[in-house]
């Protein structure tokens, strides 16, 4: 959640996004949308990696967010339109009913309103399609599957190919895309391997993610023989073995990302600011990010903690104030004094 | 007079509160009666569960409280902090005025305090940021317009 650089660049070339890129040089994994000129900066840098023997692999995933934000969009647009129709139907039979009330002939607009029902249940039976039909790729893009298994990139694209088929019309198409793009599914190829490096026994593994998905998700279920089991598997005391597995398993599940929701986050404090100043000078962005960066989290996981704390960056103060206030000189000892002593 | 059942009655409702996308046209279906007939027993169930007003509570008699004090350093952090979220210039002025009146700093002074602070966190972030690169294995990127002097095209925005 730290905003790391905010640049007013001239262009966003995959020039310019290297030259910002570069400077992270431990960066394992990059999330965007799909963005050309990142796209391209992100690959330059994985080639430059690649001949480099010491330097970290760099990939790019792209972004669960957007994929969801354009298939809301279409879904939304798919229930206006069954809506309206389904208004339009309703109205039909209000003239077939004044009609017959009247002592008129109703053939004729009984037959247009039937022809309006036709359309509005066949709107409404495609849209339901189209729904279940995106919730079944959504839950593919997640880190586990329905039953609390931990997810991999084979079994998500299956269910993706599956899901990809009830997904027709133009208006789909660019969800589709997204949803066929290798990229969509990188960070299920990075939480696997992370995962069997934290824990390299494969069945304490899934045990563990097991547990963490029954402690975050607290998933519904109807059964309760199987809301006993989830109970123990949830409840019970573990050795100190098992505390530590837990603890690594814990911790590269809470460090995969698949959205960058953040950016996103930032992005709209921004253009909300956008819309109150005239210009958004480098200084300003400055500025902002700073404040941003020191401002604590009033809910949700990292509630009473600010960014830089999240990030793990031992500061003497957190407050923006002070830290504006404070000698960058001074400030780069003592954090250089710091990782010094880590 | 509602014939329908308590529970057809409160889902009907309830697909009318959830704001949902195709919701209520699909209780309609469900129920088979019509999405006006839905949005009518959703009203009556909120008028139903309204509390009864309480009786009008006596016209309270402001006592003038005591105009608070700001020191000068207090009032510029007000006015930067402000600023740095989001609030402009001239909005920052009209929100101090209200507790110092007219001896607070105007929306001019504001941008000079703001600049300032501006230049004081490049060279605080320059340290931080620092400390923070060798920290990051996972990032984010996007791009965002901000506006410029040359027409926009997909290789000149100004991101």
């Amino acid at each position: 959640m730290t905003a790391v650089f905010c640049d007013a660049a001239a262009d966003r070339k995959a020039e310019t996004w290297v030259e910002q890129l570069a400077l992270f040089d431990r960066l394992e994994f990059a999330i965007s949308d799909a963005a050309q000129g990142i796209a391209k900066a992100v690959s330059d840098l994985a080639q430059a990696r690649r001949e480099d023997p010491e330097a970290p692999t760099l990939e790019h995933g792209l972004d669960v967010f957007h994929t969801t934000m354009e298939a809301r969009r279409v879904l939304a647009r798919d229930w206006r339109r069954v809506e309206a129709a389904w208004e339009k139907a309703e109205a039909a039979d209000l003239a077939v009913a004044r009609s017959r009330q009247q002592g008129i002939d109703a053939r004729g607009v009984a037959r247009s309103a039937q022809a309006t029902w036709s359309r509005a249940t066949a709107l409404f039976e495609q849209a339901e399609r189209h729904e279940a039909a995106w919730g079944r790729a959504h839950a593919a893009l997640d880190l586990f599957r329905a039953d609390g298994q931990l997810n991999d990139s084979g079994h998500a694209r299956v269910e993706i190919a599956e899901a990809i088929e009830g997904l027709t019309g133009a208006d789909w198409s660019k969800v589709r895309h997204f949803l066929n793009d290798a990229r969509g599914l990188k960070f299920l190829d990075r939480m696997r391997r992370r995962l069997e490096l934290a824990e390299p026994d494969a069945g304490r593994r899934e045990v563990m993610a097991w547990r963490w998905w029954l402690l975050h998700r607290r998933v519904p279920c109807s059964d309760p023989l199987m809301r006993l089991v989830r109970a123990v598997g949830r409840e019970c005391e573990l050795s100190e073995p098992e505390r530590a597995s837990y603890d690594r398993v814990s911790a590269v599940l809470q460090d995969t990302f698949r959205a960058s929701s953040a950016v996103e986050c930032m992005n709209s404090v921004l253009r909300m600011q956008q819309s109150r100043h005239k210009v958004m000078t480098q200084a300003m962005l400055d500025l902002k990010r700073l404040h941003w960066n020191c401002h604590e989290f009033r809910s949700g996981p990292r509630r009473k903690a600010c960014p830089y704390q999240v990030l793990g960056l031992k500061l003497p103060t957190y407050d923006f104030w002070i830290l504006l206030q404070t000698d960058p000189k001074e400030l780069t000892q003592r954090l250089s004094t710091a990782r010094n002593a880590v | 007079m509602i014939t329908l059942s308590l529970r057809t009655l409160v889902r009907n409702a309830a697909a009318v509160f959830s704001g949902g996308y195709g919701a209520v046209t699909r209780q309609a279906r469900q129920s088979g009666c019509s999405r006006q007939t839905i949005y009518d027993q959703a009203r009556q169930v909120e008028r139903r569960l309204q509390p009864a007003d309480s009786a009008t509570p006596p016209v309270e008699v402001l006592a003038p409280t005591p105009q608070p004090s700001l020191d000068g350093p207090t009032v510029r952090r007000l006015a930067v902090t402000a600023f740095a979220m989001g609030i402009s210039t001239r909005q920052v002025e009209d929100l101090i005025r209200v507790i110092l009146g007219d001896s607070g700093p105007d929306h001019s002074t504001i941008a000079r305090w703001a600049a300032e602070a501006a230049g004081q966190a490049e060279l605080v972030l320059g340290a931080l940021d620092a400390a923070c690169i060798p920290e990051i294995r996972t990032l984010a990127v996007d791009e965002i317009f901000f506006g410029g002097d040359r027409p926009s095209s997909a290789s000149s925005r100004r991101a």
